[in-house]
């Protein structure tokens, strides 16, 4: 644990550099700007996201939290998909590999620093948002909506062990092409998947799409509102941490037969 | 030892991606459900989507969907009743001659259900190359198997389907014969006491053309067949609140004299 935790200040040092002061910086002002953006909605008959999207229950999603956790996403694409192929281009990891540290460890490690650098990113955004809605709207957003837009850190995790499970095979810029790539699949066939389910058993397209459908993550479920207390809090809760799981466990897998030189 | 040490760590591998896959499986599974079984929004985005297809991929797309919707239904019906009505809209989806194959199945397999009278009605008086051919008088057991307002739809299908074949006066005319000696049921009979009349007097048969307008003047004392079911409706569903309020006050009486 302790090994682990020397990686997750290491990785977290990063923040000390002037880019990283800049790029909370503007969490902040993005968090600020967009605090002014509505309800999140779709309506039944024109919006082909109203299938994919149940925002019906529960408290309301802010557009503008969703903005916050898209910029994160971007964040995590480019800390998440690099800084393994940093180290290894930089002989770094057969530094710190040269002492006993095991590769899971260092994977464990790497995982939490960009987890903390993301979540400080969206913290940051958020709470400017929160602020610009008070000196916008001058009352506070409720704790059950405030709880709703957090909750949309379960994205991330997952999200971020994704790009390091890429990152563990290519190189950094193949890496971040690959999880663009990759996410823009699981967009489509997490659509296609969805709407193929309301259509009837029957249609032959059926059986094809669903297996290939579970080997993509459905992000689509992270902006469903629902009670608290309900079945989908618990799904969605183990929904992302058995994702993260195994795309974790894939890069581990990886690194631990990669050859470092 | 060390053998003994790996083989655990193996296994606590396996429980443990066991574990992980089956929360993926099952927490995907009901997320998926929760998205799809919301109230309404189903068949809306459904519609919505095929709206946005072009045209001419729309109406094929359209089409295969209704075909699988049927093969659902068909898969999951619960009589034969229930699977004479869907076979039929499923072979009407397919092609016509798929109906007429599926119309010729239906009078082979299940002639006694009141579902088959279009298939019946397809035959009826049907040309000798058709799949089957259904003569007058079979016509006439197959309506006497029925009741109520599936019989007057059986005679005036009939009726309906020999006129539009041009078949002679007198075809038609032994073709309604048997309702003279039948008690009608429902005031939409008079029409075709009506059609039993002009034929008749066509044909120049008074006995027949007398007989034909007194069962209709009887007709018209009797109520629609729509009326009919509309108070039955009605009466069932004042029993129905009648029997809930019963049982609510008898289940208020037994809460009272408990707390006695």
């Amino acid at each position: 644990m302790v090994k682990i935790l020397a990686i997750f200040e290491l990785t977290v040092k990063k923040v000390k550099e002037p880019a990283f002061f800049i790029l909370f910086v503007i969490a902040a002002l993005i968090g600020y700007f967009v605090s002014g953006m509505g309800v999140l909605k779709f309506s039944q008959n024109e919006d082909i996201l109203f299938g994919l999207v149940s925002l019906e229950q529960g408290s309301p999603l802010l557009i503008g939290f969703v903005v916050i956790l898209l910029m994160t996403m971007i964040v995590a694409i480019f800390s998440g998909a690099t800084d393994i192929p940093k180290d290894i281009d930089s002989r770094m990891i057969m530094l710190i590999l040269g002492k006993p540290v095991k590769r899971v460890e260092y994977l464990l490690g790497k995982y939490l620093g960009i987890i903390a650098i993301c979540l400080g990113f969206f913290f940051s955004a958020a709470i400017f948002a929160f602020v610009g809605h008070f000196v916008n709207y001058g009352e506070l957003v409720t704790f059950s909506v405030a709880v709703r837009q957090l909750m949309l850190i379960l994205a991330i995790f997952p999200f971020v062990a994704m790009a390091m499970m890429i990152s563990a095979y290519l190189s950094d810029i193949s890496a971040m092409i690959v999880t663009v790539a990759y996410i823009l699949f699981s967009v489509c066939i997490s659509t296609i998947s969805l709407f193929i389910d309301m259509l009837p058993r029957s249609l032959e397209a059926v059986p094809l799409i669903h297996p290939l459908s579970y080997l993509f993550p459905n992000y689509f479920y992270f902006f469903n509102s629902f009670r608290y207390t309900g079945i989908v809090m618990i799904a969605l809760i183990l929904y992302a941490v058995s994702m993260t799981a195994i795309f974790l466990s894939i890069a581990a897998f990886r690194l631990e037969h990669r050859d470092m030189l | 030892m060390n053998r003994q040490k790996k083989d655990g760590g193996m296994k606590i591998t396996l429980l443990v991606g066991t574990v992980i896959l089956f929360s993926y499986f099952s927490s995907e599974a009901v997320l998926r459900q929760f998205v799809l079984h919301r109230a309404g929004g189903q068949s809306i985005t459904l519609s919505s989507l095929l709206g946005k297809l072009p045209p001419g991929i729309r109406d094929e797309v359209t089409r295969k969907v209704t075909i699988a919707e049927y093969r659902d239904e068909l898969k999951n019906a619960k009589n034969v009743n229930e699977k004479i009505r869907i076979s039929i809209a499923l072979a009407d989806a397919i092609s016509p001659q798929e109906l007429q194959k599926t119309y010729a199945e239906i009078i082979d397999k299940y002639p006694q259900y009141p579902e088959a009278q279009s298939a019946f009605v397809n035959f009826l008086a049907a040309k000798e190359n058709a799949l089957r051919s259904i003569s007058v008088s079979r016509y006439h057991k197959f309506i006497n198997l029925l009741k109520g307002e599936p019989r007057l739809s059986a005679w005036s299908s009939g009726f309906f389907k020999l006129k539009s074949l041009n078949v002679p006066n007198k075809t038609l005319l032994e073709y309604l014969m048997p309702l003279l000696k039948m008690k009608p049921d429902g005031h939409e009979y008079a029409q075709l006491y009506v059609a039993l009349s002009e034929l008749a007097f066509q044909e120049e048969n008074q006995d027949i053309e007398l007989k034909a307008k007194k069962l209709e003047e009887y007709c018209e004392t009797l109520p629609f067949f729509s009326e009919v079911l509309a108070k039955r409706a009605k009466a069932e569903a004042q029993k129905r609140a009648g029997a809930a309020a019963k049982k609510k006050a008898a289940a208020k009486q037994q809460t009272g004299s408990g707390k006695k």
